[in-house]
């Protein structure tokens, strides 16, 4: 019922998990998404794609990577930002999966 | 309306963009770095016209008034022209610089056509807007730029009062970046 409610509100389930997720992470990249997420990473991309352009999301690159986050022009910024951390920590699953995915372990000396 | 030339310019696009538009019946607004361009051509050059649409519209629409300009849609969403350098794209509305929604805005004229734009005052916010949220370095110099050559239609008092309710309503930006930026428009603003 709560999902149905909020493919309203986003346009689509994807969108919804991708915006929470962000709520959570503040920042990210399409193939840590997708992982994340457990969704195909082209599924994913579309669904950035798509909130970049609705002016939702900013993107920039960081070398290679294009790391994604919400707009901070965007004319609603401070309230959705605020809504997707809320949804994020409301949701254990999604919780769950940021943070194992942010304390697997890595190479001694790797960049966070 | 007939095809732009090959070498039209900005302005020439922003004319013809606006006015195809307007006789389709839909409103729009040039907005973003295309706009300090228009104002302040020696301070930024854009390549990319932005405009909101004021009501929203079909693309169909923009299609049908685009077309006989010589300009088709792209794959990516842009309007491309074959033999004109600048694209033509329109980001989602509605008009706003940060929480705060645009209501007003300038009505130029020229011949027959007409262009609806940002004013000066607007764009030096929304060029800072970009500085204040992403840390755009580039927009902040247009800022200054265009404010210097426009000093007489900025209003600095304006621009401050609006950055405080922005820090209060949406408390997520720096106040420090504000206050540097303040102090440097009122020093090229007189």
């Amino acid at each position: 019922m709560v999902t149905s409610r909020l493919k309203g509100l986003f346009g689509s389930r994807t969108r919804e998990r991708v915006l929470k997720a962000l709520g959570l992470l503040e920042r990210s990249y399409p193939r840590e998404l997708a992982a994340i997420l457990d969704e195909d990473l082209s599924v994913v991309q579309r669904s950035l794609d798509d909130l970049e352009r609705d002016g939702i999301l900013g993107s920039r690159l960081m070398g290679r990577t294009r790391l994604f986050e919400l707009n901070r022009t965007y004319q609603h910024y401070a309230q959705l930002r605020d809504l997707l951390a809320r949804m994020g920590q409301a949701d254990p699953e999604t919780v769950q999966a940021v943070q194992h995915l942010r304390q697997r372990p890595r190479r001694a000396g790797k960049t966070v | 309306m007939t095809p732009l030339p090959r070498g039209a310019s900005l302005t020439d696009v922003a004319f013809a963009v606006c006015t195809a538009l307007e006789r389709a019946g839909e409103r729009a607004v040039l907005c973003g770095g295309s706009a300090a361009t228009y104002y302040a051509p020696e301070a930024y050059q854009s390549r990319d016209l932005d405009f909101v649409l004021r009501f929203g519209a079909r693309a169909t629409t923009v299609d049908g008034a685009l077309r006989p300009l010589g300009y088709l849609r792209a794959p990516e969403g842009l309007y491309a022209h074959p033999d004109v350098l600048y694209t033509v794209e329109f980001p989602a509305g509605p008009l706003a610089i940060g929480s705060e929604t645009i209501t007003e805005y300038a009505t130029e004229h020229r011949d027959d056509l007409v262009l609806f734009v940002y004013t000066p005052n607007d764009v030096v916010r929304d060029r800072f807007m970009h500085y204040w949220a992403w840390g755009d370095q580039l927009a902040l110099r247009v800022a200054l730029d265009l404010a210097a050559l426009r000093s007489a239609d900025i209003d600095v008092g304006a621009i401050h009062a609006w950055t405080e309710r922005e820090l209060r309503d949406a408390p997520v930006y720096d106040r420090l970046r504000r206050d540097h930026f303040i102090e440097q428009l009122r020093r090229v603003v007189r």
